[in-house]
Formats: C-alpha cells, structure tokens, sequence
C-alpha cells in the first residue's frame, strides 16, 4: 500500500514542474490560426495536409476520437478549444460525427464529407472531390469547379459557393486547402 | 450548503489567481462557455419496506412506495479559456427538486502540448493536467453520467453500490463521483487503428470515520418490530462534504482505456485503492472493467466491478441489540456488480428524431457475508425513449429488481412490506443545450 507521505514530495515536484514549464516557453503562445480535426483513421491525411499548410501559420492538431474518452463536458471544452483558432478544418466523416449537433463560431472547412451535423455562425465550405453525388447536402447547394490554384483567386467567388469540387488530376485536396488558408479565407 | 459554498468560492479564487496571472504576463485571452442539461421525471416504485425516522421510532418518513416528481438534476458547466492551453472548468448540479447544489467539478487543466514546444503531441501524444475537485476516473459511467449521454435514467447497479456516482439508501447526497485531488491524462495513437488514454489520479478518496465503510442506518416499521438495521446498500462516500482528507493516505485510482479508430469501440480497466478510516489502517480496492461500442442505430455496453473492503470483525456501529446479529461486522468483506445493456433505433424519421429501444440486465452484491442483505439483487429495465425536438427526450422505462436468498429476509423485513420483487415505472423528459 502506497502512503501519501511518500508520494507527496513526488506530487510536489511534479506540480511545479508542470506550473514552471507552462510559462517558461512564451516564445510558442499566441493565438493559433488554424485547428485542424482528424481522426486515428485519417492519421495519414492529416500529415499530409499539416506539411502543406503554409510554414507561418501556427497548426493545431486534434484527434477527434479522444471525444470517446473524454468526460460529458469534454466536447464544450473541444469546442472552446477550436474557437480560438480563425479557421477549423475538419477530415472526413468520424470528426463530424464526434462532434454531432454543434456550432463553431468561427469558419469551419469541412474536407471530404457530406455530413451536415457540425454548423458554423461564420463560414462553412465543403472541399469535395469532382464527380461527388452532393444529393445529401439538399437542394440549392452553390458549387465551384477547381482545376488549379487560380480558380481560388477570388474570395468572393469562393464566399458564395458552398462546397468547392476539387479535380484531382490537377489539384491536389490538401493543396486547395492551403491555398483558402494562405489567402486568409474567412479570418 | 456550507462546504458547497468554500467549494464554489475556491473554483472562483482559484480561476481569478490564473486569469491575473496570465493577464500579468500579457496573455489573456478570455473565452467563457456555458452549456448545461436537466430533466424532470415522475417515478412510481412498489415493494420496497416502510421506513420510520432513524432517531425516532414512532415517526414514519415518507413511503417508499409513494409516487414522486422531482427534478432530478440541472446542471450549468462553465468553461473559461483562461489563456492558450489553460482552463478553468466548473459544473453546478442542482438537484433533488433544486433544494441541494453541488459543484461536481471545479478545476483547472493544463494541456501541456497547447502551452509548451518542449511537449511535442505528434510524438508523445496528448498530456494534460487536472487540479481542484475532479471527476473520479473510475469505470465509463461516472464521467458518462448526464442521461443525454445515457439511453436509460435509471443508474446501473456498478454506480449505484460500488463507484459511487450515485448514492443509495438514506444518505443521498447528489449525483456523481468527484474528489478533490490532481489527474495526468495522457493518450497515444497506435498506428493507425487505435489509441490508448491513461489517466491517473491521486484524491482524498473514500471516507468514513465509523468504525465500518459501510454504516448507513434505517429504521424498518414491522409493527410490532422496529429494529435499526444497517441495510449494507455498498459504497457511499460518507466524506463526500469534507474539506479535508480523514487521513493521511490519498487514494490512488487510474483507468487505461484502449479505442479503437475502425469501430466506435472502446474498452478499459478501472484501478482504485486508498484508506477510508481515520487511522488509515483499511483499504477498499477496486478493480472494473468496462465496454461501449455505440453505433448510430444500435449501442452495447456493460461494466463489471468487484471490491475489496478491509475492516475489523466484531463491531456493531448500530447499538440495536435485537438486532445485533445483522449489524455487527464481519471482518474483510469483497462485493461485485455488473450491467450489460443494449439499445436499438427501429424508427428514424429525421436526422435528429428518432424512438429507441433499451434493455438491461444488472446484478449487485453488497453482502459482507450476513445472512441477508437487500442489495444482493439482480434487476431487468425495459425501456424506451422519443427524441421528438432536437435536444430533448421523453423516457419510459419498467424496471424490476429481484432480492437474491429472500427466503432469510428478516421477520421484521417482510413486516415492513418488504417484497421479495421490487417494480417501478418512471416517465422522464429529459434536454440538453
């Protein structure tokens, strides 16, 4: 049986530890300018998109499959979490569906899925391969056709689609997607 | 309400001392959220033995048996981003008809790779620490607990009398398990097909100052028999309002859960020992082991519990001499619970309407080997519940409990109208925001 009496200088330790290394690093605080969601299935997506996001903005990652573990408040605190960010990215299905029936406040880039269950009170724009049956988003769905970097030169154009349907033989998902972040879409 | 009132005020302290100390440092960054969830329901039980007042033989308490409406719990969670990578997190449950509140949680968290580059997530995985009163991460159901997280409102008997999210007998004290105490929560990927999570606590623990764990004390109306009894209902955390630890020994409880990427499963294994009496000499260990794999039409899940709790032999905390024999201890005594529930969406008319179906099957021993005990029963549950507006539910639920060995019911049990089978209904509506 372990006595506290002998933990306790451990615990101690451990605590400041903790407390000095959180404010010992001011050099990496500031707000972070993109949240990016993932799950453990698309772990390989996610590198991908993370290496070609452009190298001055500040990246946050998040495996959307710790929800599971997380305690009944735990997606609040996801969500406040994300919030800070100017944009959220979300990857495919499993993210959407951990995070069922919220609203982000800030733009939200949903990557190939057509799930409707996360909303945005800013932006929310659909980045879906050409040729994907958008019959589940409704009826009235505004689409742009993307071959190249150039077709996203104009936010305006882009603001008043609803989803952007990549050619992938010419553009590449995660290149489309840092372009709209380089170009400051929706910040 | 006093103790509530220091913990309240302390959560409070405690978040202005960091948002002063990061707005110091030029790094405030304030985001505050509030969400919250209740419900009201109507519970209608029949078999179980009347009561009267523990100190007061000739005056009944209320029947058992009559109907109640109550509102069960309201609870607020407020989360405040006190800057990049820290939060200060509190919830407040009112409960039993709003007459009691109680903070379940009140901490602050620091995510370790959020604040610092020394930490890299991407290749030693997530770390966070967690200070204050926490949720005790014991089993899925305690953290788990809000019904619009759950398919019945019923608890299972694996936190009803053994973890004690929600207490049984006469000393109920609110819903769920928190302590005060520090958590580490570190989790992993592997490979691309399942993570792990560990969260490891140290707290005040379970607590009693008697001289047995388990000392909740009725008073049966048999007529003619009136005897004090110990009803052995398992685990309740009798220190829950204490400001302080009864002794010098902090309970020790960590819960690895493995989740795998492919399937919305995940399983755990639940670790907790600490001291319970005042001279730290009598441990209770835990150990459980739980399973949720929830689909969108269709979910299972299930907990299995036992515990070990140390005590002398010989003691009867009660007094009552006629009834000496069932109060009096009888040294080191283990229990066990387990619940198995499933649930199924037949009909689905809406993204977000939908009616389901639930069945449960849970069986306790709280039995310290006396010759009867009333918590060594098994129950079944048959439910439904209507999702007939987004974030808000209307539940039916049926549940029988069979007492195990009722041939040994005491005389004074089956006189007090102490059933062998205990039945009840209960209608919730129950939301969410």
């Amino acid at each position: 049986m372990m006595r506290f009496s002998k933990i306790r200088p451990l615990l101690i330790k451990t605590t400041v530890f903790l407390v000095i290394l959180s404010f010992s690093t001011p050099a990496v605080w500031g707000a972070t300018d993109v949240y990016l969601i993932y799950s453990g299935k698309n772990k390989a997506d996610k590198k991908l998109f993370k290496k070609a996001f452009p190298k001055d903005i500040k990246i946050k990652t998040y495996n959307a499959d710790l929800l599971a573990v997380a305690d009944y408040s735990g997606i609040q605190k996801a969500i406040s979490k994300f919030d800070k960010a100017h944009v959220i990215v979300i990857l495919n299905d499993r993210p959407m569906e951990m995070l069922k029936g919220t609203r982000l406040k800030k733009t939200l880039i949903i990557v190939q899925s057509l799930k409707k269950e996360v909303a945005s009170e800013n932006l929310r724009l659909y980045i879906l391969k050409e040729g994907t049956d958008l019959s589940a988003l409704g009826e009235g769905i505004r689409k742009k056709d993307v071959a190249s970097i150039n077709d996203l030169a104009d936010e305006k154009e882009i603001r008043a689609s609803d989803v952007l349907l990549i050619d992938e033989k010419t553009l590449e998902m995660q290149q489309a997607v840092s372009q709209l972040i380089k170009m400051k879409f929706g910040w | 309400m006093q103790n509530c009132a220091k913990r309240i005020m302390l959560g409070i302290i405690v978040s202005s001392m960091i948002t002063v100390a990061t707005a110091s440092l030029g790094n405030a960054e304030e985001k505050f959220q509030i969400s919250g969830y209740g419900n009201v329901h109507y519970m209608d039980p029949s078999g179980m033995p009347t009561l009267l007042d523990v100190d007061d033989a000739t005056s009944p308490t209320e029947n058992p048996n009559d109907g109640i409406t109550q509102i069960r719990e309201f609870s607020l969670f407020f989360d405040f981003n006190v800057s990049e990578g820290v939060l200060a997190s509190v919830e407040i449950e009112a409960g039993s008809n709003a007459t009691t509140f109680t903070p379940n949680y009140a901490y602050v968290e620091l995510d370790i790779p959020e604040i610092t580059e020394i930490w890299d997530a991407d290749t030693l995985g997530g770390l966070s620490f967690r200070i204050g009163r926490i949720l005790v991460p014991f089993l899925s159901y305690n953290e788990n607990k809000p019904n619009f997280r759950q398919n019945l409102m019923s608890q299972p008997f694996t936190a009803w009398n053994l973890a004690p999210v929600i207490t049984s007998g006469p000393n109920f004290v609110g819903l769920g398990w928190s302590d005060t105490g520090a958590m580490l929560n570190w989790n992993h990927e592997l490979g691309d097909a399942a993570f792990v999570d560990l969260k490891f606590a140290l707290i005040n623990g379970l607590q009693n100052d008697g001289p047995v764990l388990d000392s909740n004390t009725i008073r049966l109306d048999g007529g003619m028999m009136t005897p004090l009894v110990r009803p052995r209902s398992g685990l309740v955390d009798q220190g829950d309002d204490s400001t302080r630890d009864n002794n010098q020994n902090k309970a020790s409880v960590a819960k690895l859960t493995f989740i795998s990427t492919d399937i919305p499963l995940d399983i755990g294994f639940s670790w907790y020992q600490g001291a319970w009496d005042e001279d730290g000499d009598h441990d209770v260990t835990m150990q459980g082991i739980h399973l949720n794999w929830l689909e969108h039409d269709w979910t299972f899940k299930g907990e299995w519990v036992t515990a070990r709790v140390e005590q002398t032999a010989g003691v009867d905390p009660v007094g009552d001499a006629a009834a000496a024999a069932v109060n009096t201890s009888t040294g080191d005594y283990d229990m066990n619970a387990w619940y198995v529930e499933g649930s199924y969406i037949p009909i689905r008319y809406s993204s977000d309407r939908f009616v389901r179906l639930v069945l449960r099957y849970d069986d306790v021993d709280t039995n310290d080997r006396a010759v009867f005990t009333p918590f060594d029963r098994s129950r079944i549950t048959v439910g439904s519940e209507w999702q007939f507006v987004k974030r808000a539910r209307l539940r039916y639920e049926w549940q029988r409990h069979t007492l195990d060995d009722f041939d040994k019911a005491p005389a004074a049990f089956v006189a007090a109208g102490g059933k062998e089978r205990i039945t009840a209904h209960m209608i919730s509506i129950i939301f969410w925001f």
